[in-house]
């Protein structure tokens, strides 16, 4: 195995996190700083001769599942079997990571989400848990976070109207959201004709609708870092393509500039790690650097004092157990910690509605809509329920392509072929609709990651098995929820209103979210947690792990706003605290 | 290009600012605009130039 000359730092993953902490490293110290990324090499002048819908019908921009995939099954009774095409989640690859396809929506979280588990038996009791849950406090606060998510707010001039601002309530804005220190850097975006008749109804019947966070600047925009980025344009091709004009905030229009400034900071594109080096001696556990493989297919060592883990939630939580780093959560004894609390997002189209005049749907982005969150977290007191938390209301126009979305029909429709369905399926193409849930995923002990005892990657390594199900919380949240917007359908004046067909087993091929959390989860303690505060390894204090994989579960938002408020904050430990005295921060 | 605009897609459009928010509940079919048209500058063209 060739070996490099060391470095002082190497980062795992060119995505939002990879990227960011490379340059705020970069940016206010001399480390020199290496980031390995397995894909290739991006950036936003590609993404101009892109604009077709094939490409993502084919997952150009995904990861790719013949070199690795991962296993899964619904509980540890049954045996696991691979995913071989893209479905539940869309994890990305090459330099931006899913930061390069994703849709930009920008929420900050509830601050009531950081110690869901204290709060929640304080309020209801220990009962009201639901009876094989793993639900842990986060041992951080909202209040902790808020500084960095303004500074995340500001990197990539998220748009939208503050609806607390210093303990303000803003009609208008979220007034269910935590307190703020600022307004958005940049006002909402425009809104569809769809999300317009979603925010009429919302408000006849008394909820709170507000503009949608948005990491796709409504205007011009400057950041701190100098990085200028134009207004969105909503041509409508957003989630699940790059920016053709760099108006949707990604790691290569935002990040990628600043780092390139910086000659103490590199990226290796085509770099694959495949585990992470460590040792033990006198005691204590170091990391030592990370060996991966280039694109001439060569073992490579690559030494470092600071070793960073940022690729996305399954792939940390991999090279983890590959590497032999933490003890391997067993559901069967509650032991371990790494793997455990895997969470995803209960995600789906509450209903389908059918309108008879047209939407005008191409035009947009996917972020550019109305939320309503007067059911998110726990605002509706849930003492009569048979649930705990919730989510929040949706509409924008979002993934409308031609091909995936043609042929949609109401129930009244009966044909099913021929001249009569061709006939309806033109004139509902652009009439339909929907009103989308972003709801809370609770963590569970039977959800969970492992390696798989058959199957492997292209190197011979063993895949992830993922265990995952929804319980009856999700469930019943669902069957509310969905009340719920039939009702808002209705209201909106929809002609026909098709009712989500309520959530069953985990179905991987219906895509949800690509929000998927857990497995080294952050806390206060090392008996309950794989990192602490600072997202320091409890072990190895020269190891950082940074991403969704710290949440102890799912929070019913969009994840990136808190993943870049979380990453700015061990950013600022490493600069401020680590470097002058290493070792554990927690 | 012509069964897109069939269904009420237009194809790609650079931009949509003027009219995404002035054609509320009625049908707006604009032809195809390309980022030349728009600025009127070449951009690579991907491997149909090659």
């Amino acid at each position: 195995m060739k070996a490099l000359p060391a470095v002082d730092v190497v980062i795992v993953g060119g995505g939002w996190t990879g990227l960011l902490m490379a340059k705020e490293l970069g940016s206010r110290t001399a480390l020199s700083v290496v980031v390995l990324e397995r894909g290739g090499p991006r950036s936003t002048g590609d993404y101009s001769v892109e604009m077709d819908e094939l490409n993502t019908l084919r997952f150009r921009m995904m990861q790719d599942l013949s070199e690795e995939t991962v296993t899964m099954r619904h509980s540890s009774r049954q045996r696991a079997v691979p995913l071989r095409q893209h479905g539940a989640f869309l994890p990305g690859s090459g330099v931006g990571g899913a930061g390069e396809h994703w849709g930009g929506w920008f929420p900050r979280f509830l601050p009531d989400t950081f110690a869901l588990r204290s709060r929640t038996i304080e309020k209801y009791g220990p009962a009201k848990l639901p009876a094989d849950h793993s639900i842990e406090d986060w041992g951080i606060t909202y209040d902790d976070l808020e500084p960095h998510y303004t500074r995340a707010e500001y990197l990539v001039g998220a748009s939208g109207k503050a609806g607390n601002l210093r303990g303000t309530r803003i009609e208008g804005g979220n007034i269910f959201e935590g307190w703020r220190s600022t307004e958005y850097p940049t006002p909402p975006t425009k809104i569809p004709y769809i999300a317009s008749l979603f925010r009429d109804a919302t408000q006849s019947l008394g909820y709170h609708p507000y503009p949608l966070p948005s990491a796709t600047t409504s205007t011009s925009f400057t950041n701190p870092d100098g990085v200028s980025r134009p207004g969105c344009t909503y041509c409508g091709f957003c989630d699940r393509y790059g920016c053709m004009i760099g108006a949707k905030a990604q790691p290569t229009n935002t990040l990628l500039p600043v780092i390139q400034k910086h000659k103490n900071v590199s990226i290796r594109t085509a770099a694959w790690v495949r585990r992470i080096v460590h040792s033990s001696a006198d005691g204590k556990r170091r990391v030592s650097g990370v060996m991966y493989v280039d694109a001439l297919g060569k073992e490579t060592f690559q030494p470092a004092a600071l070793t960073i883990l940022a690729s996305w939630t399954l792939n940390n939580n991999r090279l983890l157990l590959l590497s032999g780093i933490g003890e391997p959560y067993d559901p069967a004894t509650g032991k371990g910690n790494l793997g455990r609390n895997l969470t995803h997002q209960v995600s789906m189209s509450l209903v389908t509605l059918f309108f008879e005049k047209p939407l005008n749907r191409f035009m947009g982005s996917a972020a550019a809509g109305i939320r309503v969150s007067d059911f998110d977290g726990d605002l509706v007191e849930k003492t009569q329920l048979p649930f705990l938390q919730g989510g929040s209301f949706n509409v924008s126009n979002l993934t409308t392509g031609p091909i995936a979305n043609f042929g949609v029909l109401p129930p009244s429709v009966k044909a099913r072929w021929g001249s009569d369905w061709k006939k309806a399926a033109l004139y509902h193409y652009d009439r339909t609709s929907g009103i989308r849930f972003a709801g809370e995923h609770l963590a569970y002990k039977g959800n969970c990651m492992d390696l798989d005892p058959t199957y492997k990657d292209r190197f011979g390594d063993p895949l992830l098995r993922m265990t995952i199900d929804w319980r009856d919380n999700e469930r019943k949240m669902v069957e509310f929820m969905t009340a719920k917007a039939v009702e808002i359908g209705r209201a909106m004046g929809a002609t026909q209103v098709v009712p989500f067909p309520g959530l069953h087993a985990y179905d991987t091929t219906r895509y949800q979210s690509s929000h998927v959390q857990g497995g080294t989860i952050v806390g206060s303690s090392p008996d309950r947690s794989v990192v602490n505060g600072y997202l320091q390894h409890w072990e190895f204090s020269n190891l950082f792990i940074l991403g969704a994989s710290s949440f102890p579960q799912n929070a019913s938002p969009n994840p990136t706003a808190t993943i870049l408020a979380l990453t700015y904050r061990t950013a600022d430990a490493i600069v401020d605290r680590y470097l002058k005295t290493p070792g554990p921060l927690g | 290009m012509i069964g897109w605009q069939l269904v009420g897609f237009p194809g790609p459009r650079m931009s949509n600012y003027d009219d995404i928010d002035k054609h509320y509940g009625e049908a707006f079919r604009p032809k195809p605009t390309s980022l030349r048209q728009m600025t009127g500058v070449d951009v690579r063209t991907g491997e149909d130039e090659k």
